[in-house]
């Protein structure tokens, strides 16, 4: 499938103190200690940094390795922990960012290291099915894992509230729709919610380990399974990660298209959900017509790249195939018919009494918490969060096409309609004006030859929000170690937050809204 | 004609006919909806083809579920088919004339409601016991609308017997009357919302959170599953054919023979046919109403069947 | 509500004509005729398969010509549809809703992941495959399917030949 001619290259890139050549600006710190480690944190805080991810490793078979990653007004910044073979322990920043909660806890489930003064003692992804942690690597003895007896899902313990009329609703992980599996614990006084609590693990399919020692041709496709609705943006990353690591450069022309790719797959995503929420509210009609938007939408992905969302068509070192002339002009017209179909829809669905009755007001996310927390994506902008990828950092072509933020202050399920309504519109005009422009060149160049414990990063703004990947290659383009970092890690959390004081019949509405994975999300 | 072999003939072709015709209104409606949908409609005897599948399907009885669960499909069917006598459906010369009284029409609806409710309530799930609490809410709410719109029409004529209104109505003048034209504007709301059509209820919906009358039928399966869904299917029939008695009887026959019924069945149809396809019309246009405006609705309901009320002393008498 | 009724009148009926049903499955299923209902259930799968479902349901392939039409409940269903290489926390899940779905029934592995674990095969948290936990009728490959492919395979169940 993948051309393989890679010859012999340059010194890795990712050398400890030097910053990674990278298209994002991203430093590198390393902390020596613990305190090291939280005074650097406490300092990024300060700086109105954000968190981004946090997830571990064994760089080899004796050397842990806890790294986390934020995100500044200059980049990103990835924290590099040694943690003590003997010890297993890490310094939890949970009271700094408290969206750190979930991923420390996802660390201690895979590989049993303990998170010096983490408040929450629950397991995340451990449902009492592992006997080990199990990414701990064959050979070397788990540390002395406490048993908790809270791991198996019916003991999970969830909090309860207590009262006169409040009873509990549990709902999943089977659903009664086409959705992914999830369990939502309702704690309810009549209709109104009182508190609701999430838990996940469902989907957990073991990613990381399947990482391991990895024919790059399989772990890029791996990649793009994760969540399969954000193959494109998962793709992307990984191939950023794979050529920074290696100090390969993808041709203009490639990049290019990578960006197609990508708004398609945003504008796919978004035709699909502004359907969903019409019908989820009683509105068949908005679904059809979406359906039928989206439909054709994918039709063309199926004619242009080889498969209706785009798997496998991002490749590192570039894309996978080229787009002609007579593609181009194919593509430019779809663009200007959706945009027209889209309006359309658009003044029906604004005009909708009954339709706007059930958006407005609904599942508000406080912009004062979506600040504090630092959300990206599409719900972030919708509460006001300036985050976006694409204008921040923008790499080429965004840079010189560029994409407004599309952003509304209103907070509820309204405004992130609004909020895809108005990226709809923005990645179509985008995508004229790229496809007018595209430069000249090969859609593909080999990649470098990489070295053992070369280490890359890759951050996307995907259609959810920002999905980063982090490689370790060893020779001969093996992946050493991977790991995939889904935004919907940083917004489940405040869909927690924002359920509270609703009914609970507009749950499902308020859940479409955000949209977020359960399977990029449990790894 | 009231006794003897013929009117129970007479009364048997009417269960059957409204046992057919049942499902038939549900495929009717499903089609129009599918045509308004885009799409190449199902069949309009699919609801057949379900039930004739369900009957012969194996049917599970949950665990945790006590000898009510059981029951209650059969409870709520035969009260759809008692309820099926109680209304004129060709013509004002049969039982409806003698034992339709709308009261009992209401308390039978009312058996059948409460049931499942119950049923849904004794399997333990949560999505049981919410789906019977909003069931009963919107009953609680509909039934003062109900009887009051009963009242209107009993000032009319003078009785309770759906035959004999039925009649007062149609020889009647063809100019509907304010007070009959509200009854019917509130009556149209109480069909929507004990039937769980939108904007109360989306019967085609697959979220749990927002299912009322789903939600009470998700423990049921084969022949307990059929009796509950065929029990619904007539239960709009019967609520739209207590409203065209109401308000659109003309067409009825109003004498014995089987010709003048023969005649009176062609014009139901026509009227059927159109009720459906408006009720689809209806549900592809409007948008799902949040739970709590589901009061403010039936309210509303409760407001017109008011004014219909008053209109009659204010201005018929 | 004019411009709703308006766009509805422009655009028109949608549906495709069907696709040539899927050759006939290795045993044959005793379901009803003309009157099919599925339950899905996800056991871990990326969502790509659901997205394809979501776009089965469209207008462009109507299954319900069919009689096909997607349940809540296990208990109203005659096909499980599942999807995803069954992970090990929703194997009990996937279990209990397979003895919730009353006889006859079918139980259909979409997806290459569904029939052998597609790209998780062999993680330790997934048991590879829907046929590694209970048993299975049927099997639409594909990553993920299309539409197209399954409505044939959903065409061949909902209108199986009469067996003797």
């Amino acid at each position: 499938m993948n051309p393989t001619e890679y010859g012999p290259g340059p010194e890795p890139c990712f050398t400890p103190g030097s910053p990674t050549k990278f298209v994002v600006p991203c430093s590198r710190v390393t902390p020596d200690s613990s305190a090291d480690y939280l005074s650097g944190v406490n300092r990024v805080l300060n700086r109105g940094g954000r968190l981004v991810s946090l997830w571990g490793s064994w760089a080899d078979e004796r050397a842990p390795v806890l790294f986390s990653a934020f995100s500044d007004a200059e980049g990103l910044l990835l924290f590099r922990l040694g943690i003590s073979a003997l010890e297993r322990t890490f310094p939890s920043i949970a009271f700094l960012f408290p969206l750190a909660n979930r991923l420390e806890r996802a660390v201690r489930d895979l590989y049993g290291w303990d998170p010096e003064g983490l408040p929450d003692p629950r397991p995340w992804l451990d449902h009492g099915l592992w006997t080990r942690p199990p990414m701990v690597p064959p050979g070397v003895s788990p540390a002395e894992r406490p048993v908790r007896e809270d791991s198996f899902s019916e003991d999970y313990r969830f909090v309860r509230v207590e009262g006169e009329g409040v009873h509990e609703i549990p709902v999943g992980p089977v659903h009664a729709g086409i959705i992914e599996p999830g369990h939502f614990r309702f704690q309810v006084v009549g209709e109104k919610v009182l508190r609701m609590e999430e838990r996940f693990g469902f989907t957990h399919k073991g990613v990381r380990s399947l990482f391991r020692n990895r024919p790059l041709g399989e772990a890029i496709s791996l990649a793009g399974r994760i969540s399969g609705d954000s193959t494109v943006a998962y793709q992307t990353a990984f191939s950023d990660a794979v050529e920074s690591a290696t100090g390969s450069v993808p041709p203009l022309r490639a990049r290019w298209i990578r960006s197609i790719l990508l708004e398609r797959e945003r504008i796919a995503n978004h035709l699909g959900d502004l359907g969903a929420l019409g019908n989820d509210a009683g509105f068949g009609f908005g679904q059809i017509q979406f359906g039928r938007l989206k439909e054709e939408f994918l039709r063309t992905n199926q004619q242009m790249f080889g498969h209706r969302y785009l798997m496998d068509a991002v490749i590192p070192g570039g894309v996978f195939r080229d787009l002609g002339p007579g593609e181009i002009t194919v593509l430019r017209k779809e663009c200007s018919r959706v945009k027209e179909g889209v309006l359309e829809l658009k003044t029906i669905y604004d005009e909708h009494g009954g339709l706007q009755d059930r958006f407005s007001g609904t599942g508000w996310l406080d912009p004062m918490l979506a600040g504090r927390w630092g959300l990206g994506g599409v719900v972030g902008r919708a509460s006001g969060q300036m985050y976006d990828l694409r204008h921040t950092h923008p790499v080429p072509p965004y840079d010189k096409v560029r994409v407004p933020v599309s952003i509304s202050r209103r907070g509820d399920v309204a405004a992130r309609v609004q909020v895809r309504f108005q990226e709809i519109r923005h990645s179509l005009s985008f995508l004229d004006s790229v496809l007018e422009s595209m430069p000249d060149g090969s859609f593909f160049n080999p990649l470098e030859e990489s070295f053992s414990g070369s280490e890359g990063i890759g951050w996307v703004e995907g259609w959810r929000g920002e999905v980063l990947c982090w490689v370790r290659l060893g020779t001969g383009l093996t992946v050493l170690d991977a790991h995939c970092h889904d935004p919907s890690w940083i917004l489940w959390p405040a869909l927690e937050q924002t359920i509270p004081g609703n009914l609970v019949a507009d749950f499902p509405l308020i859940n479409k809204s955000f949209n977020l994975s359960y399977s990029g999300h449990d790894l | 004609m009231s006794g003897g072999a013929g009117s129970v003939l007479g009364s048997f072709f009417q269960i059957v006919l409204v046992g057919v015709l049942g499902p038939l209104l549900v495929g009717w409606v499903n089609w129009v909806r599918g045509v308004l949908s885009n799409r190449k409609p199902p069949s309009v005897i699919q609801p057949f083809r379900d039930l004739f599948k369900l009957f012969r399907k194996e049917t599970i009885r949950p665990s945790g579920t006590s000898a009510l669960f059981g029951l209650a499909p059969y409870v709520v069917f035969s009260a759809m088919v008692v309820a099926s006598l109680l209304i004129p459906v060709v013509s004002t010369v049969s039982g409806g004339r003698a034992m339709g009284d709308a009261i009992v029409l209401v308390g039978l609806f009312a058996l059948a409601r409460v049931f499942m409710a119950l049923a849904a309530m004794d399997t333990g799930t949560p999505f049981g016991g919410m789906g019977g609490r909003r069931e009963m809410m919107v009953g609680f709410l509909a039934e003062p609308a109900t009887i009051l719109v009963l009242f209107t029409t009993y000032l009319l004529s003078h009785s309770t017997m759906t035959g004999v209104t039925s009649e007062v109505v149609r020889e009647g003048s063809v100019l509907p009357t304010p007070s009959l034209v509200f009854g019917a504007l509130a009556y149209f709301l109480i069909l929507l919302g004990e039937n769980s059509r939108i904007p109360i209820d989306n019967p085609a919906t697959h979220l749990e959170l927002t299912m009322i009358h789903e939600a009470m039928l998700l423990e049921y399966s084969g022949r307990n599953l059929a009796l509950m869904e065929w029990g619904s299917s007539i239960k709009l029939l019967l609520y739209l054919l207590l409203g065209i008695s109401f308000f659109l009887p003309w067409g009825m026959s109003g004498s014995p023979g089987w010709q003048g019924d023969l005649l009176a069945l062609a014009a139901l149809g026509g009227k059927l046919v159109v009720a459906g396809a408006a009720l689809a019309l209806f549900e592809t246009l409007m948008a799902k109403l949040r739970i709590f405006r589901v009061p403010e609705f039936m309210t509303l309901a409760f407001l017109l069947a008011i004014l219909g009320f008053l209109s009659h002393f204010i201005l018929e008498v | 509500m004019h411009k709703i009724l308006l766009k509805i009148f422009r655009t028109g009926n949608l549906t495709e004509p069907l696709p040539v049903p899927a050759p006939p499955l290795e045993k044959p299923c005793s379901l009803a005729r003309g009157s099919l209902s599925i339950r899905h259930v996800d056991a871990g799968s990326c969502n790509a398969c659901e997205l394809e479902l979501h776009a089965l349901n469209q207008s462009i392939y109507s299954p319900e010509t069919l009689g096909i039409r997607f349940v809540a409940s296990p208990r109203h269903a005659d096909a499980l549809l599942v999807t995803g290489p069954v992970t090990l926390a929703m194997k009990e899940a996937l279990k209990a809703t397979a003895g919730a779905t009353p006889n006859p029934r079918a139980i259909i592995a979409m997806g290459d992941c569904a029939i052998n674990g597609g790209v998780f095969r062999g993680s330790y948290a997934v048991a590879g495959g829907v046929a590694e936990v209970i048993a299975v009728d049927g099997q639409i490959p594909g990553c993920p399917p299309a539409p197209g492919q399954i409505l044939a395979f959903l065409e061949r169940l909902a209108l199986p030949e009469p067996h003797p």
